[in-house]
């Protein structure tokens, strides 16, 4: 047989636009397999000239998902730049609304893009593979996702004034504090979403045994993980230092300000997509390979610090021996995520300082750079700002979570491929698992696009059978 | 008869908010309407709490300026994975709860989807038909027969 390219565009059920070109050999097997992000955002270089305190509420508009993040890690680095300690209650309020972004964003992966393959099956019908096919066969599951997301969004527009692209985090902590009636809707809503993630993950483990093959072959390879923890080794989103383990779960790093985040990680370009491919700088690109997220920081911590997620923490261990790299349970590591979200945000909002009104430290700029770190739904989130005397920003370098998983989603798609497509007899199960093993690591692809002036590319003119004629190449800069 | 009104766009990408507007527009008259950016799929639960829903929205296939109105019906809608727009909202209240409120799509033709706020002239000028055939519903004595 001829060798033949296939083309898998759009790549369904993720966040971002993205294709996957699968190269099968003269034999029918997969030769190579390559994940491009075609979308461009730029936000690197529209920032600049802008006044850094400007900053959280522009780069919350990197992305519709998760705005708060980017909100969050950016107003850190204008606390940096404005060399301040902000107030206690300040540092809560963030948490808490950081925590209700992770909630809605792991329970649209989980729910509305994910479940289909997971409880409907890989080979379900397309027709049917989808939320209205899902409400179908399970109508309680669905019905809990959607209030469980729209409880995530209503908190963050109860709290921060809408539910996209708030602007109520700024430097020197939040715009304003919060009402009684916000804390106790907070309150009132956890115990429907704890009952809704625990029936979710109690069947997503009761169908793991029929996903044996994916749990093999999702990305299951020996890799680098990477995130923050916190001081005392459990799981962190707001603050903490980083820690990098092996694939044994050895240590490899230990206790790094993430704010010398160049002395570890360098980033690379790939020419077939405009998603930057960061890297362990120690190993060198491409073996600094590392994977970043809700299964990388379970990877990562001692245990979680709340008694429901550590539970399931636990069972996770205890049954994943062999096979606890594997990108698959990335989606159970969400749905452990979204049951420590709720019992932390439970136990914040409870704090006896939660209505206090002094939430906000007042300075004007007192240095000239500054670097906010945070672990956002998909992982690792950092924003590096440099200002002149004026305040106007200078330089901006935004490493997104998803980027640093690019270089693990290329290699899992191609250990997909291989493993399940056979291109002698094309199934559309086949390439399903394909874009699945993406869905796994719920890339945010519109916020991880950023590098502007440095992208090589490539440009391939091709003749009416396809045959390339001509490849036109940029090397980046 | 509780009616909700929700109108979809983006603002900042000129015509294309002008169902969002109009949702604004609505609710400071005092009406229960209410602007997003694209559908939500936890829409499903308002909308099932009312009786009538009456969908706003920007349609590049009318001619700019052109106002239509069409009854949504769910089972003319296909099972969606990778969009949604007002149709498949009603699907999914339909499925959901096995029935599903009156629905209604006011559309309106657009031209300019640009980076940008403001809407063009012609788009501008269709706002205030848009706004009358939305307004029809909040009187129960006079409904509008589907037209274009």
């Amino acid at each position: 047989m001829a060798a033949q390219r296939i083309e898998i565009h759009p790549v369904t059920r993720i966040e971002g636009h993205a294709r996957i070109t699968l190269q099968l050999g003269d034999d029918g097997r997969v030769e190579t397999a390559r994940f491009h992000v075609d979308q461009f955002r730029g936000f690197e270089k529209l920032a600049v000239g802008r006044p850094f305190h400007e900053m959280p509420g522009l780069m919350a508009r990197t992305c519709g998902i998760c705005p708060v993040s980017h909100l969050i890690a950016s107003s850190k680095a204008g606390d940096a730049l404005l060399a301040v300690s902000i107030p206690e209650n300040a540092v809560r309020l963030r948490r808490i609304l950081h925590l209700a972004q992770i909630l809605q964003s792991h329970a649209l992966s989980f729910f509305y893009l994910s479940a289909p393959d997971l409880l409907l099956g890989m080979d379900a019908d397309p027709a049917g593979r989808n939320l209205i096919g899902l409400l179908s066969a399970e109508p309680e599951l669905v019905r809990g996702g959607i209030a469980l997301r729209a409880f995530g969004q209503e908190s963050i527009a109860r709290m921060a004034g809408k539910r996209v692209h708030p602007a109520w985090v700024v430097p020197g902590g939040v715009a304003s504090p919060i009402s009684v009636e916000t804390r106790d809707f907070l309150l009132a809503g956890v115990p429907a979403a704890l009952a809704t993630v625990e029936r979710a993950l109690a069947l997503f483990r009761e169908r793991l045994a029929g996903f044996e093959d994916e749990v093999r072959h999702f990305a299951n390879f020996p890799s680098l993980f990477l995130g923050l923890v916190s001081a005392s080794g459990q799981l962190e989103h707001y603050d903490g230092r980083l820690r990098v383990v092996d694939a044994d779960g050895g240590s490899v790093v230990e206790g790094f300000d993430p704010t010398h985040y160049q002395e570890l990680l360098a980033e690379a370009d790939e020419p077939d997509s405009y998603l930057k491919a960061p890297y362990y700088r120690a190993l060198g690109f491409p073996d600094g390979i590392y994977r970043v997220g809700p299964l990388a920081r379970l990877q990562l911590v001692t245990d979680c610090g709340t008694p429901r997620a550590d539970a399931a923490l636990a069972q996770l261990r205890n049954r994943d021996a062999g096979t606890h790299g594997s990108s698959f349970l990335y989606h159970e590591a969400r749905l452990i995520e979204m049951l420590f979200a709720l019992e932390r945000i439970r136990e914040l909002a409870s704090h006896p300082g939660i209505l206090d009104p002094e939430v906000r430290a007042h300075t004007g700029p007192n240095r000239r750079e500054g670097i906010g770190v945070a672990e956002a739904p998909r992982g690792t989130l950092i924003h590096h700002y440099r200002i002149d005397a004026h305040g106007l920003v200078t330089a901006v370098n935004l490493i997104i979570a998803t980027g640093h998983n690019a270089l693990a989603m290329n290699r899992g798609v191609l250990q997909v491929a291989r493993h399940f497509v056979d291109g002698h007899r094309l199934r559309e199960g086949m390439l399903n698992r394909v874009e699945a093993v993406i869905r796994a690591f719920d890339p945010c692809l519109a916020c991880s696009t950023h590098a502007l002036g440095q992208m090589p590319i490539a440009v391939r003119l091709l003749d009416t059978s396809g045959a390339i004629v001509d490849v036109l190449r940029r090397s980046g800069a | 008869m509780t009616t909700l009104w929700i109108g979809f766009g983006n603002p900042l990408r000129r015509d294309d908010g002008v169902g969002a507007q109009a949702a604004q527009i609505l609710a400071a008259e005092g009406l229960l309407a209410k602007a997003f950016i694209q559908p939500l799929p936890e829409l499903a639960v308002e909308i099932a709490a009312a009786r009538r829903v009456v969908f706003l929205d920007a349609d590049l296939e009318l001619a700019p300026g052109v106002v239509r109105l069409r009854a949504l019906d769910p089972a003319a809608c296909s099972p969606w994975s990778h969009r949604l727009d007002a149709a498949g909202l009603l699907l999914l209240v339909a499925t959901l709860d096995r029935e599903h409120p009156e629905a209604w799509l006011v559309s309106i033709g657009i031209l300019d989807v640009g980076i940008g706020e403001g809407l063009s002239p012609l788009v501008e000028a269709g706002l205030d038909e848009l706004l009358a055939r939305a307004r029809c519903f909040a009187d129960d004595r006079w409904l509008p027969s589907e037209s274009s």
